[in-house]
């Protein structure tokens, strides 16, 4: 008996029970990544208005934008420029065995350089170092404040978290990763040129490849240089928050939280990056999409 | 209290705070519940709360800042419901109580000064108000100046008696202290006293809950009303044995 009422229950579970089971498991993630994505804009939309408003900057918040803007901005800098330096050179070392391998000359490599760089490096290593220095910092603080009921405090002094924590920590980390990224990029030139005079890759005259890159500006790198640092960086600043507030009432929560905010921002940096190419693109790989 | 007296203050004075048959269940099992508490307090008046030693009131107090709403009834704060006024003006509301904190009271990555200063910095009184206010409650208190030093490297004691300030110095239509005195000694009670005295003679109303055995005797002084709260339940009948 038992054998032949195992046989449908088998049977149901392959054919209904399972089928079902994914389509629940399916549905659930996709709700719950629509309600982090609706989330973020909320809190990204809120601290706009917030930001825009006069009112909202008293002197206790701009002194948290200042504090905020010192930490991920001025001290990050040095950072910015140790990853760009480095960036230069895995880029000349490259364009060297292009140039190796089918003899291309500086013509090529200052436009390649120019597009590889204020397209794509710069805004990306500009939030990674915004987002390693500040992002889980910022998620650690908020998270200890909420377990401390640090946030009650302020709230019960009438002070508005959202002005006076969450406002000031974004908008630092959009300006911050913009400036990184300016910075990150001349540095990313800078040691390019240098390591590519040394390597024999570049053979002309610092101001004439200056010149070089410079003919290369276009109106298409605005367009991939404030957007890939706005958003991507405005994202990785509200993901952080998020997450930070989102720990429950105990210490032991803050390291999990802190982490996984860090990899939840990275994660959205890399995939902004990709979507906004793809739309200013309009195109995946060679495939053209639109 | 003489009762003729209370009377005529009672028709002068305007209502800080009222609860209508607010209930609220405890969020954790030492937190004091609120059960179908009808409660008025007008400026100038002083309302003592007796609770256990073991009872948390900070929800408490938290709810009749507005943060948290009641599981039922309703919270107005100068006659506005708090559910019933935009965010803005309940911080600004907010702005206008001032509390003396059971437990976590500080920011933490702020010193001493600041955390005083915030709340009047953020609300935009003058610095030099702000100076005048804080040099007057130093002066009431005995105390030099504002400690510099973060809350974690300061002692209990110097950390209350700052929350004292930062409670006081704040204009507040509405004073909340939550076990004012703990970590300090009885020669402070008459410079609180005195201190209450004087923000109810500026037209504040002041809800002072702890679990001093003497609590009511020390309101006694003031136009005053005592409850006690039975087995960590607030009620009104209870208010009414208070009357």
């Amino acid at each position: 008996m038992q054998v032949s009422r195992a046989k449908p229950n088998g049977f149901r579970l392959i054919f209904w029970v399972q089928p079902t089971q994914i389509l629940d498991s399916l549905g659930g993630a996709v709700v719950r990544r629509c309600q982090a994505i609706i989330s973020i804009l909320s809190l990204l939309w809120a601290s706009f208005t917030l930001a825009v408003s006069p009112r909202s900057w008293t002197e206790p918040v701009r002194g948290v934008m200042a504090r905020q803007l010192l930490f991920t901005g001025v001290d990050g800098t040095w950072s910015a420029i140790r990853f760009g330096a480095a960036v230069g050179i895995l880029l000349i070392v490259q364009a060297a065995l292009w140039v190796d391998a089918i003899g291309i000359t500086t013509d090529l490599i200052a436009p390649m350089l120019w597009r590889a760089i204020v397209r794509e490096l710069a805004p990306l290593l500009a939030c990674l170092v915004v987002i390693g220095r500040s992002g889980i910092a910022i998620s650690t603080e908020l998270a200890t404040m909420r377990v401390d009921g640090e946030l009650d405090v302020l709230d019960a002094q009438g002070i508005d978290p959202m002005t006076s924590l969450i406002m000031p920590r974004i908008t630092s980390m959009v300006f911050s990763v913009f400036c990184l990224a300016l910075i990150s990029s001349t540095s990313m030139i800078m040691t390019g040129y240098v390591c590519g005079r040394a390597v024999g890759v570049i053979r002309v005259s610092f101001l004439s490849f200056l010149d070089q890159l410079i003919g290369q500006v276009h109106s298409l790198d605005l367009l991939f240089f404030l957007p890939k640092t706005i958003v991507a960086g405005a994202f990785a600043a509200a993901i952080c928050c998020i997450d930070g507030l989102s720990v429950k009432a105990t210490i032991t929560d803050v390291p999990r939280v802190s982490s996984r905010a860090g990899i939840r921002a990275l994660s959205a940096v890399f995939i902004i990056s990709a979507i906004l190419s793809i739309l200013i693109y309009g195109r995946i790989l060679i495939f053209e999409v639109f | 209290m003489n009762r003729t007296q209370s009377n005529s203050q009672d028709i002068n004075a305007s209502v800080v705070l009222e609860l209508q048959r607010v209930t609220q269940h405890p969020n954790f099992e030492s937190s004091l519940g609120i059960r179908d508490l009808d409660l008025i307090l007008k400026s100038g008046e002083l309302l003592t709360i007796q609770v256990e030693p073991s009872t948390r009131t900070r929800s408490f107090a938290s709810m009749i800042q507005g943060i948290t709403e009641p599981d039922q009834g309703k919270v107005f704060f100068l006659r506005q419901e708090w559910s019933g006024v935009d965010y803005h003006r309940q911080f600004a509301n907010r702005g206008l109580i001032g509390r003396v904190f059971e437990g976590q009271a500080w920011i933490e990555n702020l010193n001493l000064d600041e955390n005083v200063t915030l709340a009047c910095r953020h609300h935009g009184r003058s610095k030099q108000d702000i100076q005048e206010s804080t040099q007057s409650w130093l002066n009431h208190l005995g105390l030099e100046k504002l400690t510099t030093r973060r809350p974690a490297f300061v002692a209990p004691a110097t950390l209350q008696l700052h929350q004292w300030i930062r409670a006081f110095m704040a204009c507040p239509k509405l004073v909340l202290l939550e076990r004012p005195l703990d970590f300090l000694d009885s020669s402070w009670i008459k410079k609180l006293l005195d201190a209450i005295q004087l923000v109810m003679q500026s037209g504040a109303g002041v809800l002072w809950l702890d679990s001093r055995r003497d609590l009511e005797s020390l309101g006694s002084g003031f136009s005053h009303r005592h409850l006690r709260a039975n087995a960590g339940i607030l009620s009104t009948p209870s208010i009414l044995e208070g009357i």
